[in-house]
């Protein structure tokens, strides 16, 4: 990664995918992508989606946590499985029961993800009823319910997808300090100081090198993660736009 | 769901007052009380704000105050205020009763106030607490196989904002903290009580429809 053709990015903005979202994350980002039930998602088809987005994350230079890799060993087990004639009965059963431990892992996961979906909705709905001496109840404000929280899987899906339509040229003539995070940090908070809301798209130059759109990328997650920005999507796989936080509220 | 005016066939039951005097004579101290109060007011304390003062005037209606009346009152006074076409109602949240406007006026307060911006929870937070909401009380351990992510970052998040605290130690190995939510997450999820969190089988039917 650091070492190989994307050396790009200084090390201090080294962005760990599991400081934002788990595999299990993933896993549903792909199961929404097929439109399928959880129960009947088609483990085999997912498990080449699953590593490719791994290797994409590499190659921009966000670091998968082990924890990704465990469930990328138990995709490609499960997936060899149902390709080949199995030589055990015992040996499948174990298998079966990994795969079903995994789709209920899943569908926990999911139930969680609905409670949180509902809890945000509570809040907003109980932000736009005001008390008296209460002076900043806070909560997203009423007409922009159908505004989703953009997961780390859609921005990086995204963002894959900018990279596929701007054709941009890739690393090889890109010198390793040519585009430090740390530079284009200072530059989106800049951008991010007018205080408007940034749509996803625009943050990325039509021209730029390819070397600079993911130093750009990183730059963004690193706002997200000290909680300067916020990405909000018209709901699931809709646009996204990029919130600025003010430092104050950030501060309380 | 408390954000929404007191249900009306809260509180049914034998009540010594009449509706009419109710009306007429608690009603309006209600009303006095929640205004200027500035969080909920327990049920409890109106009760005995109610019992006190009444008697202290020598109120015909002071000794048959009870918790069961206080509700009347406060479904009366919602009648009142919807009535009136107030934009003011009354409001069960965290286990009392308090006044606030309706939705529909938050756009002219929020320019008031010139508040505009999103939640300030993010998803992960938001898991985290539900998880906590749900299974409290739960180890950070027990969240973090649940999200699959470590959850601490979280919990030092809402544990700041006081919506999740410490509420002891789990007799396991390393003895570690329980966490669940605080009465001020009930405020600002305008939630009376726990209970009524929808039943996480809802979610799974979801699921399956």
């Amino acid at each position: 990664m650091a070492d190989g053709g994307g050396a790009v990015i200084d090390d201090r903005f080294r962005v760990q995918v599991g400081e934002f979202d788990g595999p299990l994350d993933l896993l549903l980002h792909l199961v929404r992508s097929h439109e399928v039930e959880i129960r009947h998602l088609p483990l085999a088809e997912i498990t080449g989606e699953y590593l490719e987005i791994l290797r994409f994350l590499e190659e921009i230079d966000l670091d998968p946590a082990s924890e990704f890799l465990e469930v990328a060993a138990s995709l490609v087990r499960l997936k060899a499985q149902a390709l080949l004639p199995s030589p055990s009965v015992a040996g499948n059963e174990a298998l079966d029961a990994e795969q079903e431990a995994l789709l209920e892992q899943l569908v926990e996961h999911q139930v969680t993800r609905m409670a949180a979906r509902d809890l945000g909705g509570r809040e907003a709905k109980a932000a736009s009823v005001w008390f008296r001496g209460e002076p900043n109840p806070g909560g997203i404000a009423a007409q922009r319910s159908e505004v989703v929280e953009a997961d780390l899987f859609s921005l990086v899906a995204a963002f894959r997808e900018l990279l596929t339509d701007l054709k941009a040229p890739s690393l090889f003539s890109v010198s390793a300090d040519q585009y430090p995070v740390a530079e284009r940090v200072e530059a989106l908070r800049t951008r991010l100081r007018t205080g408007e809301p940034l749509p996803f798209d625009e943050l990325f130059a039509k021209g730029d090198p390819r070397g600079k759109l993911i130093a750009t990328f990183l730059a963004l997650l690193e706002l997200i993660r000290s909680g300067e920005a916020r990405a909000f999507q018209e709901a699931s796989f809709g646009k996204i736009v990029i919130f600025p936080l003010e430092i104050l509220e950030h501060a309380q | 769901m408390s954000n929404d005016p007191v249900a009306a066939d809260a509180g049914v039951g034998v009540i010594a007052v009449s509706d009419e005097i109710l009306r007429g004579h608690v009603v309006p101290i209600l009303e006095a009380v929640l205004y200027a109060a500035e969080e909920p007011v327990p049920v409890a304390e109106i009760v005995e704000v109610l019992t006190k003062v009444g008697a202290d005037q020598d109120r015909a209606w002071a000794t048959e105050v009870s918790v069961r009346l206080v509700e009347r009152v406060a479904i009366l006074l919602s009648d009142r205020l919807m009535e009136a076409g107030s934009s003011l109602q009354v409001l069960e949240v965290a286990g009392g009763f308090r006044l606030g406007t309706r939705p529909q006026f938050d756009p002219w307060i929020r320019a008031l106030r010139q508040v505009e911006r999103p939640s300030r929870l993010s998803v992960a937070a938001l898991e985290t607490l539900a998880v906590a909401a749900y299974r409290q009380p739960v180890t950070a351990a027990e969240i973090a196989a649940v999200r699959g992510v470590d959850p601490s970052a979280s919990l030092r998040t809402l544990r700041e904002q006081g919506l999740v605290r410490i509420t002891g130690r789990k007799r396991a190995v390393g003895r570690p903290f329980t966490y669940g939510t605080t009465r001020h997450f009930l405020e600002i999820f305008g939630l009376r009580d726990l209970d009524e969190l929808p039943d996480p089988e809802e979610f799974e039917e979801l699921l399956e429809a």
